[in-house]
């Protein structure tokens, strides 16, 4: 290879492929970040607020970015996506295109980080919840998008939300059987904002049990729960139903063992976190292996590493909070310097 | 991962049958003939010949539901009702999603579990009869649904301005996979509706349980069910639903038996006529009116004739 200076392709611009280019380029060598969207910043540039200390991902997001384009050694690609890699023996030949001329180029990458991110499931499969039935019943990701709204006193203010959790996840007849990990919190988050925009809202969330495993997560829940008065209701909804303009929500409170009824504006569903279809192509471009669901298979004993010189970090390998994306991303880098330097 | 709940009716029925096994109901035959006139009918209206057999007996769900006999009893008549279609080679057709139900989970249990079908095969064996699988188990509204488009050329009474409003039935639509529709939002039987000239009905509690199996199978108590099929009904009046339609007798007798029952008890006058949907179908393909048994009918249907312009005479003639 000789003295040339060794590059690392990071796929996916979000807060775990922003911190890999950063502390890879950060260590003197070559990063070129690729994102397929005209902007940086993944999913976490759609949200409205964190847990669990309530930041504006905004902030944080435009600090990395700050840190990233003052990095001499990153290049950052937008509106660009990987078209095809081929090996050369010491590591990719990367066709890079461009979204909206399909212009080409070819670049070298002596590693690659995978951090393309995750997307949720496709709910309308789940008639009786009514998504794409009732446009007031919405998924996560778009009421945060309302969420904002009303943080800039726009929108109309709602009466009731009803929260959904688990549509997707640990549901083995219809969605996925494993726990998308971060609906708990998100879902305490939004009902939390709700309340601060408008604390004469009903706010409930109908949830089978929160799993608030996290540092401070437990005190972010009660504090939604008992400091916000978000109505925790424990059962899974039978149906939503359109009932004069608004939106009815059958459930049984199965700490009361009684069929209950509220009257809300909005149903927001926290849908199963599944992989992007695009990571599983990606994988197989650089050798990684994906699991039955088409999340990134770790190598053994190393979380981050997907083949010889494949590295992930993200959403890409399972649903990820943003500090734990960070984490990754830093971790994805570490391992690409450290085999840098052992070349 | 899985088989998809949902498929296409293509799917589900890839060649529309020359010959099929026309499975009787014991409530749909004893409560409502003209249910089974009417499936009979449709099928040779759509050029499907209906094969039956005296031999065939009950699916026996009943006595599942009722925990009246260990379940060994009801997969060994299940083996039983199969090997008689088998013989015959064609697949059967129900018209009652309790039979539907059952024969599809008893006959999914013989198959993936030899012991139960050596155990089947034991007891049936000693009758002459052999289940080796061979049969698959539709409804009769899978078909109708798949022959939609024939059945709207074929209408001759078009429904023009009938409200009419869709009752599934849990034992098709809670269904874990290959069925026709979303269980969860189901639209399938509003869509043969239209196809027909009626007006399709969504009313807010249509995808509430008859009742049936709770108020009759389990607890024969009337304080169970009737709170529940009031609701029901009430949305569904409140909603001008001139009609209701089902495919299953026993949601046919909650639904229609009940009314006159629910109204001494909560003082109300529920007159909303409940049919099958193949009698709907069966009424729109032509078939002459006494042959539908709406005589059967606790709720009359009279309101309904006569808005098809259907007279009196016609309908005892």
């Amino acid at each position: 290879m000789g003295n040339r200076t060794k590059t690392a392709v990071v796929i996916g611009a979000g807060p775990a492929g922003i911190e890999a280019a950063i502390r890879i380029s950060q260590a003197g060598f070559n990063s070129i970040i690729v994102e397929k969207e005209p902007e940086l910043g993944g999913t976490l540039k759609q949200l409205c607020s964190s847990f669990p200390r309530w930041e504006d991902p905004r902030e944080l997001l435009d600090r990395k970015i700050l840190e990233l384009q003052s990095c001499p050694a990153a290049s950052i690609r937008k509106n660009t996506v990987v078209a095809e890699a081929t090996s050369n023996g010491s590591g990719y030949v990367v066709k890079l295109s461009e979204v909206r001329t399909g212009k080409t180029d070819e670049v070298i990458a002596d590693a690659v980080v995978l951090a393309t991110g995750f997307e949720l499931m496709d709910i309308s499969i789940y008639g009786e919840y009514g998504y794409g039935i009732y446009p007031e019943v919405v998924h996560a990701l778009e009421f945060e998008a309302t969420l904002k709204e009303w943080k800039r006193g726009k929108g109309k203010p709602p009466k009731g939300v009803a929260i959904i959790k688990c549509v997707g996840s640990r549901d083995r007849s219809k969605g996925n059987p494993y726990c998308s990990k971060i609906c708990c919190m998100y879902s305490a988050k939004q009902a939390g904002l709700v309340k601060e925009f408008f604390p004469d809202a009903k706010v409930y969330v109908f949830y089978m049990d929160y799993r608030a495993a996290g540092r401070q997560y437990e005190e972010f829940v009660r504090e939604v729960i008992e400091q916000r008065h978000v109505r925790y209701v424990r059962g899974r909804p039978a149906k939503v139903l359109c009932e004069d303009g608004r939106l009815l929500v059958r459930a049984e409170d199965t700490l009361i063992g009684l069929p209950v009824e509220v009257v809300v504006d909005i149903v927001v569903l926290a849908p199963a976190v599944v992989p992007r279809p695009s990571t599983r192509r990606l994988a197989e471009m650089f050798g990684a292996s994906t699991d039955e669901y088409g999340f990134i298979e770790p190598e053994p004993f190393n979380p981050v590493q997907a083949s010889a010189r494949t590295f992930f970090a993200g959403g890409c390998g399972f649903a990820v909070e943003t500090p734990l994306a960070l984490q990754q991303g830093a971790a994805a880098a570490a391992n690409v310097i450290a085999l840098f330097n052992l070349e | 991962m899985q088989e998809a709940r949902v498929i296409r009716p293509e799917e589900r029925i890839r060649d529309i049958p020359e010959r099929v096994f026309l499975f009787r109901s014991c409530t749909g035959s004893i409560e409502y003939p003209g249910t089974e006139n009417a499936v009979k009918e449709t099928l040779k209206a759509l050029g499907v010949e209906a094969v039956m057999d005296p031999d065939q007996t009950c699916c026996s769900g009943y006595l599942l539901t009722c925990s009246a006999h260990k379940p060994e009893l009801s997969l060994a008549v299940t083996a039983r009702n199969l090997a008689i279609v088998e013989k015959k080679d064609l697949d059967v057709y129900t018209f009652c999603n309790g039979c539907f139900g059952y024969i599809s989970e008893l006959a999914h249990i013989l198959l993936h579990n030899p012991a139960y079908l050596d155990m089947a095969n034991g007891v049936v064996g000693k009758l002459g009869y052999k289940f080796e699988g061979k049969p698959k188990v539709f409804h009769v509204q899978e078909l109708w649904y798949r022959m939609k488009d024939t059945i709207s050329d074929k209408v001759v009474r078009p429904l023009a301005g009938l409200r009419v409003a869709a009752h599934n039935g849990c034992h098709y639509v809670a269904r874990q996979y290959g069925i026709l529709d979303d269980g969860g939002y189901p639209t399938f039987h509003e869509e043969l509706f239209a196809a027909m000239g009626a007006e399709p009905v969504f009313y807010k509690e249509r995808q509430l349980c008859c009742g049936y199996a709770v108020g009759r199978g389990f607890t024969h108590k009337e304080e169970m069910v009737q709170p529940h099929l009031y609701k029901k009904l009430k949305s569904a009046e409140q909603a001008g639903v001139e009609l209701i339609t089902t495919v299953c007798p026993g949601c046919n007798v909650a639904l229609d038996r009940e009314q006159p029952n629910i109204n001494r008890r909560y003082g109300e006058a529920f007159k909303i006529p409940v049919i099958d949907l193949s009698q709907l179908i069966g009424l729109a393909l032509g078939m002459p009116i006494r042959k539908l048994g709406f005589a059967a009918n606790t709720t009359p249907l009279n309101g309904v004739l006569e808005k098809l312009g259907i007279g009196k005479e016609t309908a005892d003639g």
